[in-house]
């Protein structure tokens, strides 16, 4: 069958100069698109076109009649608006970029707030006092190695002052988030010293709702409020701490996915205890953000960092017990799960499921420029976009790792992400995709079946248990992002708005120290209003809008001719599918000395002992003599890895230290 | 093609909302095995049971999806080259019943037309809980046109019957439209181009090889 693509007026503009947001060169797409006529030869057409045409509401008839002019109009709607985007996009970026002094507001709030948040401060930190808090406790927590030792002491001295800074800003925003909370009759007995406090700042939250550091957010409770009063049998779920907080629409779907966590655990008060801090992360942070939708995966993430972070648990034999050692784990896990969710996962909690389909669409070009022949021999032949990832993307590969959250494997990778950022997960992915070029066993037969390739490449994860693999993909993917990393693959799929846009962990040549909370609250300003109505249409129409910021260009173009695949593209080295290693001109790697003046000398080791706390609580019995000597040797690299970025997540990371230091409270 | 140890196969569908137990019918289906406590099913995938009927050995393969209506956008890419769809809703779930309908308007919109399709009420063995009767679901089933069968992946109650069913119900409208001619039973069963109901590839964007790549 003669299949004749649609010419799309804007394809033109699409392309970038160097490379078009397919991972290919500009030319090669608009010679696609100017080849008014690429013969294909198949028989069943309509399907092979429908995987595109994956939303209805463009089809016609009720049918996909023709799935690439759907993509299309689709693409060309989107592109006309990536040109605007991107010009909006310096600007957005420079005001997303971290600022040195906190702004106005969070200074109004520490002034506010300040002797509230300076006792919170010493009764959080139990055992342990003063300033470097942080550090201290995190080398203690973590698995002790004589070279982080060293690194310890020689930087504590400047430590105290940087944690001390870093702490009471986290704790003065925990006092904060207190202001939209409500006394649950419950927990009134341990809660009586906040108590005065508490009903001072409900006074105030009802006053004037911009106390909360999140005020940016504030139109959008407001307008959640009418919502939800709008709705009032808006399911909404038991919680310890946030019961005065209103309910987020996605609350049932929660429950349904609670109730299927923590599945390799038996059924024992622990068990529900764990199930219920779940909850409570989960709920927190949804009603604290409303314009974040809550997708099935979201409850993976969070349960690896509740492994990570609040080791120790109130067992519940009853349901309605309170399953946390103290309101400060709490807040100070809510904290940590609302900043990575804020700033790695905000994307996959976008309205609709676009964003994701732009990460699947970047991850595809990685490979394409990684290895094409391999991308277009199995990897698109599974389907247009590496749907079987999509698990992978949104979980950070916890639901899919066997054993996650438990295993070694799950918390690796989020701890890799910790340090390198959220595109981190993209290089992450690539190297695992091209894993599949190793074969394994019993893999040969039927590859050439799509559904099959779909089914086995889904299964790559399960080769990460084998600490061989674990390593070889995460050595790969550094690899890649030096070799394939600029421009970056996303150029032209994902917005201004996106987290690869906006992660304040990208751009290398800001040298500033982040402000986590003002980084936390950049992020929050790009989510969505939510839903101010109950009116479908209007709510469809709302996020599709919201979107357009956010991603550009989600769908995949349209398949050109065999020749096209390979020759047309510039990408390749002599079609052995290896692009001319790119070198690191630009991009000089700032050495450890640069690091540390980039950091404060404080942060570099605080983002180290983060790493070693999640590294070491991979299991107490877990620290024998190789072990330690490994684990020697894996600081040291993450030591070279905060060096390598310049900067590092030193504001969501010392969260991971406080949890810990959290725990040694308890 | 090498190895086919079947003489048809057949692509199914589970779909209905989150936690009606679709995951838990496939497992007790292809596995014979049920656990109280499941994993959510995250975007697609399926798995593999070959079964015999009329004499012909029929590899079933069968596609769980996520229930979360976020996941649409994917997995109605799916419902083209399924061959029978299950309706899954949960008899103790009223709110999982009342959207079979719109889960049924997605067939009618993605689906390849006269696909079979067969309306499931999981959980009856739930009988203290039980929100949707018999007679309720049944007249759904009829009004829909498609027929109606209440099981118990936990029990193990008609699990089979309704998959094998559905399946037996494929096979026979292959039969009727001369999809299946007596040379069929290759592992890429090509049965599907005729008819419109029997297009076989579900995963129907990745055919790279041979219609050229997916740019």
């Amino acid at each position: 069958m003669v299949y004749v693509l649609p010419r799309d007026e804007d394809e033109g503009e699409a392309g970038h100069p160097t490379m078009d947001s397919d991972g290919w060169r500009a030319s090669f797409d608009s010679s696609l698109a100017n080849g008014s006529a690429v013969q294909r030869e198949e028989g069943r057409d309509d399907d092979e076109v429908h995987i595109w045409s994956v939303d209805s509401s463009t089809t016609s008839n009720g049918k996909p009649s023709d799935g690439w002019h759907v993509a299309e109009s689709k693409r060309s709607k989107r592109t006309r608006g990536a040109k605007a985007a991107a010009i909006d996009h310096s600007t957005i970026s420079e005001r997303q970029s971290p600022v040195v002094s906190p702004g106005p507001r969070l200074d109004d709030s520490l002034v506010d707030l300040g002797p509230s948040s300076g006792r919170r401060s010493s009764s959080g930190s139990g055992s342990t006092t003063g300033g470097g808090h942080e550090s201290s406790v995190a080398t203690s927590a973590a698995t002790s190695t004589s070279s982080r030792s060293r690194a310890t002491q020689t930087t504590q001295p400047s430590s105290v002052g940087g944690s001390r800074l870093l702490e009471e800003s986290m704790f003065s925003e925990l006092a904060i988030d207190d202001a939209g909370d409500g006394l649950d009759a419950e927990q009134a007995p341990k809660r009586n010293k906040y108590k005065s406090k508490k009903k001072r700042d409900r006074k105030r939250a009802a006053k004037c709702r911009e106390v909360d550091t999140h005020k940016i957010a504030n139109d959008s409770h407001n307008n959640l409020n009418h919502a939800s009063s709008s709705s009032a049998s808006l399911f909404a779920l038991e919680t310890t701490y946030d019961s005065s907080l209103p309910a987020h629409r996605d609350e049932r779907q929660v429950d349904l996915d609670v109730r299927r966590s923590f599945v390799s655990l038996p059924d024992t008060p622990y068990r529900r205890a764990r199930r219920r801090q779940l909850q409570d992360l989960i709920v927190g942070v949804l009603r604290r953000s409303q314009g974040l939708s809550y997708y099935q995966g979201y409850h993976d993430v969070v349960s690896i960092l509740l492994e990570v972070l609040v080791p120790s648990v109130v067992e519940q034999a009853e349901t309605h017990e309170n399953p946390w050692a103290s309101e400060q784990d709490f807040r100070t896990t809510l904290l940590a799960t609302r900043r990575l969710t804020l700033l790695y996962l905000r994307d996959f909690m976008a309205p609709s499921l676009e964003p994701c389909l732009g990460w699947l669409k970047t991850l595809r070009n990685i490979v394409r420029r990684a290895d094409v022949i391999f991308a277009h021999d199995v990897v698109e032949r599974a389907g247009g976009l590496p749907y079987f990832a999509l698990s992978w993307l949104i979980t950070l590969l916890s639901h899919d790792v066997p054993g996650a959250p438990e295993c070694e494997a799950g918390k690796r990778v989020v701890d890799t992400l910790l340090l390198d950022g959220p595109e981190a997960m993209l290089w992450m992915l690539a190297a695992l995709v091209l894993e599949a070029k190793l074969k394994q066993d019993g893999e040969e037969e039927e590859v050439d079946d799509p559904d099959m390739l779909h089914h086995s490449l889904s299964k790559l994860p399960l080769r990460l248990e084998d600490e061989e693999v674990l390593q070889r993909v995460l050595t790969r993917a550094r690899e890649l992002k030096k070799e394939h990393g600029d421009p970056s693959p996303w150029q032209g799929i994902m917005g201004p708005k996106s987290v690869l846009s906006t992660s304040p962990l990208l751009k290398e040549e800001d040298t500033s120290p982040k402000d986590w909370s003002t980084c936390e609250a950049q992020a929050e300003e790009c989510l969505p209003s939510p839903p101010s109505t109950d009116d479908k249409a209007a709510i469809k129409k709302a996020a599709a809008a919201a979107m357009d910021d956010v991603v550009l260009d989600p769908y995949p173009t349209p398949p050109g001719s065999e020749a096209d695949f390979y020759e047309g593209n510039d990408m390749t080295d002599s079609k052995k599918g290896k692009r001319p290693p790119r070198h690191l001109t630009s991009r000089g790697l700032p050495s450890t000395s640069t690091a540390l003046f980039l950091f404060g000398g404080a942060a570099v080791v605080v983002v180290a002992s983060a790493a070693a706390v999640i590294l070491s609580s991979s299991g107490p019995g877990g620290a024998g003599g190789g072990n330690s000597l490994e684990r020697a040797a894996k600081m040291r690299v993450l030591l070279n890895d905060a060096a390598h970025l310049g900067k590092g997540l030193a504001k969501l990371v010392a969260m991971t230290a406080a949890g810990a230091a959290g725990r040694g409270g308890a | 093609m090498p190895n086919p140890h079947y003489d048809l196969l057949l692509k199914l569908l589970l779909i209905g909302d989150s936690g009606v137990g679709k995951s838990c019918l496939l497992l007790r289906f292809c596995d014979d095995a049920w656990t109280p406590s499941f994993i959510t099913t995250i975007g697609i995938d399926f798995k593999i049971r070959t079964i015999e009927l009329d004499g012909k050995r029929i590899k079933l393969q069968i596609w769980d999806t996520a229930g979360q209506e976020r996941f649409r956008t994917i997995t109605t890419a799916y419902y083209r080259g399924a061959m029978g769809i299950l309706l899954v809703f949960d008899v103790t779930d009223e709110r999982s019943f009342q959207n079979i309908r719109t889960w049924h308007s997605n067939v009618e919109q993605h689906a390849s037309e006269g696909v079979s399709r067969l309306l499931v009420g999981n959980k009856s063995d739930w009988t203290e809980k039980r929100a949707v009767s018999q007679e309720e679901a049944q007249k759904l089933a009829d009004e829909l046109g498609i027929r109606y069968v209440e099981t118990s992946a936990k029990n193990n109650d008609q699990v089979d019957d309704a998959f094998v069913g559905l399946a037996r119900e494929v096979k026979q409208k292959l039969v009727e439209s001369g999809a299946i001619n007596p040379v069929m039973g290759t592992a890429t069963n090509q049965a599907g181009g005729a008819g419109g109901n029997g297009s076989v590839n579900v995963s129907a964007g990745g055919q790279g090889a041979k219609q050229g790549g997916c740019c």
